[in-house]
Order: structure tokens, then C-alpha cells, then sequence
């Protein structure tokens, strides 16, 4: 061990997070006019969040713990293709979600639908469809919840807690965590992320600018810092003969730093927890002005990436409790070496809530997917909606004990695996969710087929990537693309995959006369806005006051 | 001035400035293509002095063609009205385009031109693409397609009716960011270095920025198009 605890570090750490957990337990009253029990009120906070509660929320939400932990790690290690992609992959974003995330919110107001599956139901009136994007969804969040568990473990690490002598120090703090979070979150559903998120991005933005003004003057200079990273970038690895990385993309890593960047945006607001956060919002309106004003998450995770250049100047070394070297702790690292310890404590405290916030989100959102989609509709058709609050309140309790489980028992590794099929997985929900929301040319059994089709590519071709240095499998996201002999990324192969299949059977399908299901939405259901008379809302609220 | 007014200002500010754009980019590709043409070797000293000499003279007749332009098209302009005077232009540039290519074979670019023209041909009597994609892009009321109301009827029936043109507009304004930061090839490289940042990093910053503006656009000008419409608040 080195250094052993950093007790003011870890004060400061605890005394935030204490702050942080009351905060959560109280936001259960906050805007809430009636009670917590159904879906919309516990799982979408009522869908009465505006444009700054969402602003924050969505914030929270997608710029994770593991993200802020992961992309300078990625720079520390391989460089812009693997790291810096996160800056075009987080600006075309926006106006990617802009054009379909507003046609969601509108047909999931009027109908009630709280998970991107129940519009895949009511769209193509098939189950089982509708269950394969719910499936889709809960195995591409569970490792995300892990991962943010493993930012937690990060900073406590560097802090000096959970050595490898033994198990339960290891997983004390951490348990603790996650079962005041989980408490609160049973009890105060969407709200206590909500009220969270506003600490933790104050936090994330007071940290990072501090450390982007004061850093790199520190080592130095930005000059310094770019020849540092640059001649890193150009060593050349002995195990494989290449260089180490990539400082600036060459022609060859085009279509890698493109297609990454391009995949990656399609597919973040296809998972549950980036959906549940946008239907929370109040109005049509308040997801597009929202991606006019989100874009300042992106500058800061820039200048986040460029943190794991400064650190090459700084001559960080990230090495783990157990003594291996360990890339995923070189922020911690920089930030307890160049720091005071007190603000290293702050910027811990902000990693370690940033991670509270996507956890909450996302396992309401797993838990949200499972009530509607597979316990209400295949286990209990008549379930009410306290049923369903009941029910999802008890899930969200089990997904966070399994992603617990999970990082505690297995392997990081899996965990980072899991996370990269992931994100591949859920990209092949695209075609029933975003297409849907456009068009009904598709066949309901030809869009499942082509999900077949892009997750048993997506898998293999992931599985196939094997680490030259170590032989493992799942070693990247990049495979060579079919037809086009460049590099790229797997999801969005995966996708084309897809959409090929679904189209192709689609014209087939038709051609034999195999029956479309029923379509419950109206073209007017797309374009429907806050305060709209056929909305559910509106409906349940009317019965309400009649009572 | 209404927001509005600021809408158009910052639509045209666009505008000018990809034309700039593209105006610069000759510059950078000077140094290569000139000598091409000119068979002297890229690099040497007779072909620097080539490239500066030919690139002060192009640019020098574009500023004086783009000045003298102005005055004669807004003349012409206020004779037979900017739509016509519009396709006017483009017609001229196609063409010019089309027989440069023909010419010398080197174009990427022109067989764009190549490409469109017979389509706008085909449709200079019946309403017009060009025309279409002008009015599309600037949103400008004055030109009323014949064409332009199809399924108007049925969304007037289900209660909406969105300024198609306008939404065009915004899907420009949305692709544009999109594309820019796709075309990897057109920021990967180290130089120009500002305060020590690679042109690579900054050049992504300043994305940031330029994609929050063409959203804000795009939002303004959704608003603008389903404004009004029945039911619909704003």
C-alpha cells in the first residue's frame, strides 16, 4: 500500500455524500401534488420536470461517473481514437435527438408510455417485439449500473480504502452506498436523482474548471502537455510493433474516430435511462431546447479528456492497491498528487456522486422497462398502477444488489465487456424505436429478425477482437467493416446489419401475407404538446378530480 | 428587430460564411494543385512563386468579380425579381462549372453541377428545384411554390400543419454540424496550432459552439413553423 488513507480527502468525501443522501431523502415532497404510487409519478417524477430540471437531470444522467473516470483513462492510454471521440460523439448528439427524441415525448404523453418498448408495443401491437427491446434495454443497463460502482471503487482506492486485505473493506463502503441510494430511491423515485444531479454537476463544473486552469500551467504548459502526449502516442509497443496510440487520427482511423463517434450518439438515447429522463420532462419543447444548452457537458468532458493528456506531463502513475498499474485511476491520481487534499477530496466527492445520479436513473429505468414490459405483460395483465409503482420499487431494489453483486464478485473486466456489448445491443433497438416513430413500412416480425440478426453480428464480431498483448477476448469496439475494408464501429455495422434484414424481410413478409398487428398511435399523436386534451395524463387527471 | 429578424441576420451569416469558407479552401489547396496544373514540381521554388503569384490574381478577380456581381444581379434583380435572377446565376455557374470540367478533367466539386442539371432542366417549367431549395433554405414567404401544399388537407385534419420549407430549413441546419464533425479528414492534423492546442482539439471545441448555434437555429425555426397551428401551444 501506498500512502495509506488520506483522512482529509476522505472527510470531505464522506461529508458531501452525507449531504448529498438527506438531499435525496427529502426530494420525495418536492413537486409533487399527489402520491408516489404509479409509474408516472414514481418512475417519470409526475412529467413535470422543465427545461432546467432537465437540463441538469439529462446531464446527470449521461455524463456518467465511469465516463468522467473512462474517456481520460482512454486518453492516458490509447490516445484520441479510443478517448477524444467522446467530443464529436457528444456535440452531434444534439441535433441527432433534437429530430426524434420531440416525436417520442409527444406519442408517449398522449398514450402513457413510459418505456421506448411500450411505444414499440402499441406501434406494431406485437409482444414480442416490444419484450425483445425491453430485454435489449435491461442487459445493456446492468453493466453500466457496475460500471458506475467501479468510478466509486476508483476514488476510493486512490483515497487508500479497499486494498486487497480484505473482501468486506473492499465492499463495505461501497454497499453502504448503494443502499442509502437505493433507500432513497425507493421512496422518492425520479424526484431524488433530480434534486441530486443539481450537487453533482456544481461539483463536476467547479472541479474541472479548477483543475483546466490550474494543471496544465503546472506541468508546464498546454505546449508541453501536447508534445508529452504526442510522444508517448508515437512509442512503439514491443508486444505488438505499433505505436502506443494515436495523438492526431491518420487516414487508416477515419472511419474508426467517425463511425464511433456517429454510433455512439444513435445509441445513447436508445437505452432506458436516457429515455426515462426525457419523458420526465414537461413539454415537447423542453427536450429541444434542451439539446441547444447541452452541449456545455460536452466542452466540459473536452477538456475532461484532455485531463488524461496532462497527466501523461504530469508523469501520473496510476497504479492499484494490489500494485498492478490500472489506467482507469489516472484522474483520481492527478487530482490527489497536484491537489490539496481537502479539494481532492471535493473532486472525489464529485466522481463518487456523479455516480450516484446515472445509477438512480438507470436502475428506475431497468425497473421501469421490467414492470411495464415484462411483468405486466406477460406475468400480470391486471395489474393496477400502485401495482406497478410496487412492483418497480422492489425491481429497482434488485437491479442495484445485482449490479453490486456483480462488481463485487466478477471480474472489473467483465464488467467493462459487458458495457461495450452494451452499447452495441441497445444500437439494435434503433430500428423499431426511431424508425417506428417515422414510418410503418417495417414489418413488426421483420424488424425482430433483423434484431437477431445485428445482436448475433454485434456479438461475434466483439468476441472476435482479441488483445494482441494479452489474448483476450472483447478487446475493443472496432472490427473491419464488410464491403467498405476500413475499421469501424461495431454497433453501427451491427445496425446496417440490421436494417438490411429488417427491410428485405419486411418485403417478403408482406409478400406472403403475413399479418402486420394493429397500430394504436395517430399521425397526431407525434406532434401532440403539453396541456394536450387526448393525453392519458390529461384523462387520468379529469378521473381524478371527479373522484 | 424581432427574433425573427435575428433568425434571418444569423441564416445569412451562415451563408456568407460557408462562402468564405470555401473561398479559403482554395487557398489551402493551392499549394498542391497549382503546381499540378502549371507541371512544376510541389515544393519548389518556382512553383511557390507560381502559387503566390496566380493566387494573388484569382483572388484578386473573384473579389472584383464578386463586387462587380453584386452591383449587376441587384440591378438585375430589382428588373426581373430574385427568384429568376437566382436561377440565373446558378445556371451560369453550373455551366461554367460543367465546361471547366470538360475542359481540364479535374473536379470533384463540378460533377455535382453535372449531376443536377438535367433535373433542373427538366423542372425549370413546372416549379423548379432550384427555386425550391432556395426558398427551402431561407424560408422566404414571397415565393409560393405550386407544388409546395401537397397533403396539406390531411394535416390540417389532424390538427397541425408545419411550414414544410421552414422544416426543411432546420433539417439543413441540423446536418450541418453532423457532417462537419463526420468528415474526420477535414480537422485531423496538428497544424494550426492556437495557444498550443492542435488544430485537431480546437478545431472540435469550436464545434461545440457552432453545433449549440445551428440547434438554437433549428429550434427557433421549428417553433416559427408549427406556430399557429390549431391546438398547438407554443
Amino acid at each position: 500500500m501506498k500512502g495509506g488513507i488520506d483522512y482529509a480527502a476522505l472527510g470531505v468525501l464522506v461529508g458531501l455524500f452525507t449531504v448529498v443522501t438527506v438531499m435525496g431523502f427529502l426530494a420525495s415532497n418536492w413537486r409533487r401534488d399527489k402520491s408516489l404510487h404509479s409509474l408516472e409519478e414514481w418512475g417519470l417524477g409526475g412529467r413535470t420536470f422543465g427545461t432546467w430540471v432537465t437540463w441538469f437531470l439529462l446531464g446527470g444522467d449521461l455524463y456518467t461517473a465511469y465516463t468522467f473516470v473512462a474517456v481520460p483513462a482512454a486518453m492516458f492510454a490509447t490516445g484520441a481514437v479510443a478517448g477524444f471521440f467522446a467530443v464529436p460523439y457528444t456535440i452531434i448528439l444534439y441535433p441527432i435527438i433534437f429530430v426524434y427524441m420531440a416525436r417520442l415525448w409527444s406519442v408517449s404523453y398522449r398514450h402513457g408510455y413510459v418505456t421506448s418498448a411500450d411505444f414499440v408495443r402499441g406501434r406494431y401491437g406485437s409482444k414480442v417485439l416490444a419484450l425483445a427491446v425491453a430485454i435489449t434495454g435491461i442487459l445493456a443497463t446492468m453493466p453500466y449500473i457496475a460500471l458506475q460502482l467501479v468510478g466509486i471503487q476508483a476514488v476510493l482506492e486512490v483515497v487508500g480504502i479497499g486494498g486487497v486485505s480484505s473482501v468486506l473493506a473492499r465492499a463495505l463502503p461501497l454497499i453502504i452506498a448503494f443502499g442509502l441510494l437505493a433507500a432513497y430511491t425507493l421512496q422518492a423515485g425520479l424526484r431524488a436523482p433530480a434534486i441530486i444531479a443539481f450537487v453533482k454537476d456544481a461539483l463536476i463544473y467547479v472541479v474541472i474548471i479548477v483543475a483546466i486552469l490550474y494543471l496544465p500551467a503546472k506541468v508546464g504548459g498546454w505546449t508541453h502537455v501536447f508534445a508529452a502526449a504526442q510522444a508517448k502516442m508515437n512509442t512503439i509497443n514491443p508486444a505488438t510493433g505499433k505505436p502506443v496510440g494515436v495523438f492526431v487520427p491518420s487516414a487508416k482511423d477515419y472511419w474508426a474516430y467517425a463511425t464511433l463517434a456517429l454510433g455512439s450518439a444513435l445509441a445513447l438515447f436508445m437505452y432506458p435511462h436516457s429515455i426515462t429522463a426525457t419523458l420526465s420532462s414537461r413539454s415537447r419543447n423542453t427536450i429541444r431546447y434542451n439539446a441547444t444548452i447541452l452541449p456545455a457537458y460536452s466542452f466540459v468532458l473536452g477538456l475532461l479528456a484532455l485531463l488524461g493528456w496532462v497527466a501523461i506531463a504530469a508523469g501520473t502513475k496510476p497504479v492499484g492497491l494490489d500494485g498492478h498499474p490500472n489506467a482507469q485511476l489516472v484522474i483520481p491520481q492527478l487530482f490527489k498528487d497536484s491537489f490539496p487534499s481537502w479539494f481532492a477530496g471535493v473532486s472525489f466527492a464529485a466522481v463518487a456522486i456523479g455516480a450516484l445520479v446515472p445509477a438512480a436513473i438507470m436502475s428506475i429505468a431497468a425497473s421501469n422497462t421490467f414492470t411495464r414490459n415484462i411483468y405486466k405483460e406477460w406475468v400480470n395483465p391486471r395489474a393496477s398502477h400502485s401495482d406497478e409503482a410496487r412492483v418497480s420499487k422492489i425491481v429497482s431494489l434488485a437491479v442495484m444488489a445485482l449490479a453490486l453483486i456483480f462488481v463485487l464478485t466478477l471480474d472489473k473486466q467483465n464488467a467493462i465487456n459487458f458495457q461495450l456489448l452494451g452499447g452495441i445491443w441497445i444500437l439494435q433497438t434503433f430500428p423499431a424505436v426511431v424508425y417506428g416513430l417515422y414510418t410503418r413500412w417495417f414489418h413488426r416480425w421483420g424488424l425482430l429478425v433483423g434484431w437477431i440478426g445485428g445482436m448475433l453480428y454485434g456479438t461475434i464480431a466483439a468476441y472476435n477482437v482479441v488483445n494482441p498483448t494479452t489474448g483476450n477476448h472483447f478487446a475493443g469496439s472496432l472490427s473491419v467493416i464488410p464491403v467498405l475494408g476500413q475499421l469501424g464501429y461495431i454497433a453501427l455495422t451491427a445496425l446496417a446489419i440490421n436494417s438490411l434484414i429488417a427491410a428485405v424481410a419486411t418485403v417478403i413478409l408482406d409478400l406472403a401475407g403475413v399479418k402486420r398487428g394493429s397500430d394504436d398511435t395517430v399521425k397526431a399523436d407525434y406532434l401532440a404538446d403539453e396541456g394536450d386534451v387526448r393525453a392519458v395524463k390529461g384523462l387520468e387527471t379529469i378521473a381524478a378530480n371527479h373522484e | 428587430m424581432n427574433g425573427y429578424h435575428w433568425l434571418v441576420l444569423f441564416a445569412a451569416w451562415l451563408g456568407w460564411g460557408f462562402d468564405i469558407f470555401d473561398g479559403l479552401l482554395f487557398n489551402y489547396v493551392a499549394p498542391n494543385c497549382m503546381p499540378t496544373l502549371l507541371s512544376l514540381a510541389i515544393g519548389s521554388p518556382a512553383a511557390k512563386a507560381a502559387v503566390s503569384y496566380y493566387n494573388g490574381v484569382v483572388s484578386s478577380i473573384l473579389l472584383v468579380g464578386w463586387a462587380v456581381g453584386g452591383i449587376i444581379f441587384g440591378k438585375v434583380c430589382d428588373k426581373i425579381g430574385r427568384t429568376k435572377t437566382l436561377l440565373l446565376t446558378m445556371a451560369m455557374y453550373a455551366r461554367w462549372n460543367s465546361f471547366v470540367r470538360n475542359r481540364s478533367e479535374h473536379g470533384g466539386a463540378d460533377c455535382i453541377s453535372d449531376h443536377c442539371q438535367p433535373r433542373d432542366r427538366r423542372r425549370m417549367g413546372c416549379g423548379c428545384i432550384r427555386r425550391t431549395l432556395f426558398c427551402r433554405r431561407f424560408g422566404l414567404d414571397s415565393c409560393h411554390l405550386s407544388g409546395g401544399s401537397v397533403n396539406q388537407s390531411e394535416n390540417d385534419r389532424a390538427g397541425f400543419s408545419g411550414d414544410k420549407k421552414l422544416l426543411a430549413f432546420a433539417a439543413v441546419l441540423l446536418a450541418i454540424p453532423v457532417a462537419a464533425l463526420l468528415w474526420v479528414g477535414s480537422y485531423s492534423s496538428v497544424e494550426p496550432v492556437f495557444a498550443g492546442f492542435p488544430f485537431f482539439i480546437w478545431y472540435q471545441f469550436v464545434w461545440v459552439f457552432l453545433c449549440a448555434a445551428c440547434t438554437w437555429a433549428a429550434y427557433r425555426v421549428v417553433r416559427k413553423a408549427r406556430a399557429g397551428s390549431k391546438g398547438q401551444p407554443r
